[in-house]
């Protein structure tokens, strides 16, 4: 398969290492990525406009901007208001959950518990499901 | 206190108001009349008796006296007569009368002479012619002594008596053949009178008989006086009313009289008249002899009235004082006793009704003593009572003070209100957590105050706690300080209840928890950030060894891939305690959410098994799954629950050996859904069974068999089925195997609210 068919998934991450790893995991799986460790940067780079990508890969919590409010920033802007996303966190509470839920987070994983390539599957199987 | 009354009584006063004056006045007041006047009638009666007694005697002695006096003279007349009538004096007589001398009258004198012999009582015979003139007499005195005899003669016609010159005398004619020839004259001594006059018997000592004659003015008393020593007659004149008693017995008056003597003294004096004209007998006794009975009686009367007065007086006085003095000793054992020597003796023994009082006093003194000493006993009992009571109720206050103090300096603010909820007391700390000052807040509603941030139905539960239920309510609340701030506040409001069951007041304790709940805040957000900050390099390690050990780095050498499992499966266990340590302080702060849904409970089940059955497989275990009857969904949070069999089932796989079982019975009992989870494994020590749901516990029989275990499980599951409204129990014998069961209720767990889900566990 030749790079551009390959999907781009965005991997907002604020801790390098899981981030490096998640993408080459992702890499090594057949997609192109891009990684974001500052969760401001998301919306700078969707403005940019230059793709978008097919799902976004999200830690919840990250130091510059809370999961929810990204979200609820993404959804104003029809552009990508419909871009799917993952939520990988190490912790939130049965609210937040539902109210990702409700701004368009598809699915919402641990990340303590939840092996790379259970990952790769579910990204995968939603994606091949249409997304 | 013994004392006996050796004193001698103090010397009885005389007070004029004392019994003892009374009596002795009463006594005398009543005696001196009484003594006066049986003494004065006794003495007047007496004195009567004794005059008349008298009277009567001298009366007696001068009627006898006077009778014998006439007897003389009668005699001497009658002497006189038969000498007259003698013939041969007559004869002598007449031829004397014829001679005209008279000098031959010697026959005559010597028959005269011879008649004096003969009548020794006459003193002289003098014979008188016709003429008077002397014709012979006895004694030649007779012509000396009696002057003019013959003078009186002459005049005799008949025999008489007369006095000359206080010489009885009897005059008589003297009759020859009844011519009368001459006349007689005989002289009497004085001698018989004195003699029947001397004898003065019954006139006692200064009495005497006697007679006299009056002449002129004056008395002659013809017999010696006893009083006056003189010779012969004599006479006293009547010198002022002497010889009262003679003077009227010359009066030829009889009688008895009192009256005075020829000395002036008082004489009893009986006066008859003598046949001899102006003669008088008299009688007489010194009314001082006389009536000296009376008056030694009047006098003897006196001293023995004196005398009866006085012993009256001092039987009065004695009976009075024998009165009084036992009186007076009651008296002083009254003050005795009366100041409590309840054993002083009285020691009256008169033998009367004082000595009955003395004896009637003392015993009530002992009833007294006895009583007083049971009273003191009671006293002292009662003192000693009231000491005790009054140390315990200083103690109590002591303690009071010292709970006063404890409750008024208590770092918790208390308050105490009515029923109603006004506020009665409140201690310092109310300043420090509410800002209200203890003054202004008095008598009003909490409420009111500082309360009121909750919503009514926190309130409106409060109440029905401690108001309808009367029970403790406990609670974490948000309230209000004076400046409007807001703070949160741990209170405990507790009913007082009275004797009947009624709420006399509400005390309610409250604690400023604001810091507690920062420092909880804290701790949340530590866990929050320390578990995001565990977990990230956790998940490094997890993906990066996940992608070693898949070959996207390169395929991994046998001994690689051993070691790079090793350090998976050890990244795996920690995540697991963090997972299972994040669980329990969650559970513990009370932020796991329960959201009950109708959940299939088989269908949890099922899914466990699913995701067990890898290891199942390996160990060889056989596994059945059975339900009871129709299963009703129930409304519980199937996350909590599926945690629960996830728990439950992964346990009973982990602690089965190879080729164990394991049995899973779900089924319905009334309004429980019991569900059973039992195995055939290791089982649980008997001695450690208590300690299984309790936090990090790891039998010991298993710890030998796998380390892998973070203990926190079954802490975990209790606390889910707690919240879900069931019971978990279980029954485990070592080497034999365990059996767990669990209810939950038919009609469901009620929600909860919370911010976090429990993590799921690795199966």
């Amino acid at each position: 398969m030749d790079e551009n068919n390959k999907q781009l998934i965005m991997v907002v991450e604020d801790d390098e290492p899981l981030l490096f790893a998640i993408q080459k995991k992702l890499q090594s799986s057949g997609f192109r990525t891009i990684g974001i460790i500052d969760g401001k940067q998301v919306l700078d780079y969707l403005k940019k406009g230059d793709e978008i990508p097919s799902l976004i890969w999200l830690d919840y919590y990250l130091p510059s901007i809370n999961g929810l409010e990204l979200l609820t920033q993404m959804k104003k802007n029809e552009k990508y208001q419909n871009i799917p996303v993952f939520v990988i966190s190490n912790t939130a509470g049965p609210e937040k959950i539902h109210a990702m839920m409700a701004l368009g987070v598809k699915k919402y994983f641990l990340k303590a518990e939840i092996r790379l390539d259970e990952m790769i599957e579910e990204i995968k199987t939603f994606l091949n499901k249409g997304g | 206190m013994n004392q006996q009354i050796n004193e001698k009584p103090r010397k009885i006063k005389f007070k004029l108001s004392s019994i003892q004056s009374k009596l002795t006045l009463a006594f005398i007041l009543l005696l001196i009349p009484v003594v006066a006047l049986i003494a004065i009638a006794s003495f007047r009666n007496a004195q009567s008796l004794i005059s008349e007694r008298t009277f009567e005697q001298l009366e007696y002695i001068v009627n006898a006296k006077q009778k014998e006096v006439t007897k003389v003279i009668q005699k001497s007349l009658n002497q006189t007569k038969t000498i007259a009538s003698q013939p041969q004096f007559l004869e002598l007589v007449d031829k004397l009368s014829k001679e005209k001398e008279t000098e031959n009258n010697d026959q005559l004198v010597e028959y005269l002479e011879n008649l004096l012999v003969l009548y020794p009582t006459f003193t002289d015979i003098i014979v008188s012619g016709k003429d008077g003139k002397l014709i012979a007499s006895a004694s030649s005195q007779a012509l000396k002594t009696s002057p003019q005899p013959a003078a009186n003669l002459s005049q005799t016609e008949d025999f008489e008596i007369t006095d000359q010159a206080g010489i009885l005398a009897v005059n008589g004619p003297i009759l020859v053949s009844q011519e009368p020839t001459g006349f007689i004259s005989v002289l009497t001594s004085q001698e018989e009178l004195i003699e029947i006059v001397k004898v003065h018997s019954g006139l006692g000592q200064s009495g005497e008989v006697i007679i006299g004659k009056v002449e002129g003015a004056d008395i002659l008393y013809l017999t010696p006086l006893r009083h006056i020593q003189k010779k012969g007659n004599f006479s006293l004149s009547v010198k002022g009313n002497r010889h009262l008693p003679m003077v009227l017995a010359t009066q030829k008056l009889s009688g008895v009289i009192i009256g005075k003597d020829y000395r002036g003294v008082q004489v009893l004096a009986g006066y008859q008249p003598l046949p001899i004209s102006n003669w008088g007998l008299v009688a007489k006794i010194d009314t001082a002899e006389a009536f000296e009975q009376i008056n030694r009686l009047r006098n003897e009367l006196i001293g023995i009235s004196m005398l009866v007065l006085l012993l009256f007086i001092l039987v009065g006085f004695l009976v009075s004082r024998s009165i009084t003095q036992p009186l007076h000793k009651l008296h002083l054992g009254t003050e005795k006793i009366g100041k409590g020597e309840w054993d002083y003796q009285l020691n009256i023994d008169t033998g009367d009704e004082v000595e009955q009082l003395a004896h009637e006093f003392t015993n009530m003194a002992q009833e007294l003593k006895a009583s007083y000493a049971g009273l003191e006993k009671k006293v002292q009992d009662r003192t000693w009572e009231l000491q005790s009571q009054k140390e315990t109720s200083e103690s109590l206050a002591e303690d009071l003070k010292k709970f006063q103090l404890a409750v008024e300096n208590a770092s918790d603010q208390i308050v105490i209100t009515d029923p109603d909820a006004k506020i009665l007391y409140a201690n310092k700390s109310l300043e420090k957590t509410t800002g209200f000052v203890v003054d202004e807040i008095l008598g009003k509603n909490p409420g009111k105050l500082w309360g009121g941030v909750m919503k009514k139905p926190y309130f409106k539960k409060m109440w029905k706690t401690i108001k309808e239920e009367k029970k403790t309510f406990t609670s974490e609340l948000r309230n209000k300080r004076k400046n409007g701030q807001e703070y949160f506040a741990a209170i405990s409001i507790t009913p007082i209840l009275d004797e009947t069951g009624n709420v006399r007041f509400f005390v309610g304790l409250e604690r400023d928890i604001t810091k507690a709940k920062e420092v909880d805040k804290m701790k949340t957000e530590f866990i929050s950030v320390a578990s995001h900050q565990l977990r990230t390099p956790l998940s490094a390690i997890k993906w990066f060894s996940e992608m070693l050990l898949s070959g996207d780095a390169g395929k991994p050498t046998k001994e690689q891939n051993e070691f790079l499992q090793q350090i998976y499966d050890s990244n795996d266990r920690m995540i697991d305690l963090v997972n299972a340590l994040l669980n329990v302080s969650r559970i513990e702060q009370g932020r796991i959410a329960i959201e009950p849904k109708p959940t299939n409970l088989l269908k949890l089940v099922d899914e466990v098994i699913i995701e067990l059955t890898p290891k199942i497989k390996e160990r060889k275990l056989k596994i059945t799954v059975s339900k009871h009857q129709q299963l009703p969904k129930v409304s519980i949070d199937p996350k909590l629950i599926r945690q629960v069999y996830a728990n439950l089932l992964s346990n009973a796989v982990k602690y089965t050996p190879n080729k164990g079982e394991i049995t899973v019975f779900v089924s319905r009992k009334g309004k429980e859904i019991i569900s059973q989870v039992s195995d055939t494994g290791y089982g649980i020590p008997k001695g450690q069974q208590k300690r299984v749901f309790t936090r990090f516990f790891r039998a010991d029989n298993i710890r030998k068999i796998s380390t892998d275990g973070t203990g926190l499980g079954l802490y975990i599951v209790k606390s889910v089925i707690d919240s879900s409204g069931g019971k978990i129990w279980f029954k485990s014998e070592e080497g034999k195997g365990t059996t767990f069961w669990f209810t939950l209720p038919v009609k469901g767990a009620k929600s909860q609210k919370g911010d976090r889900s429990l993590e799921d566990l690795k199966l």
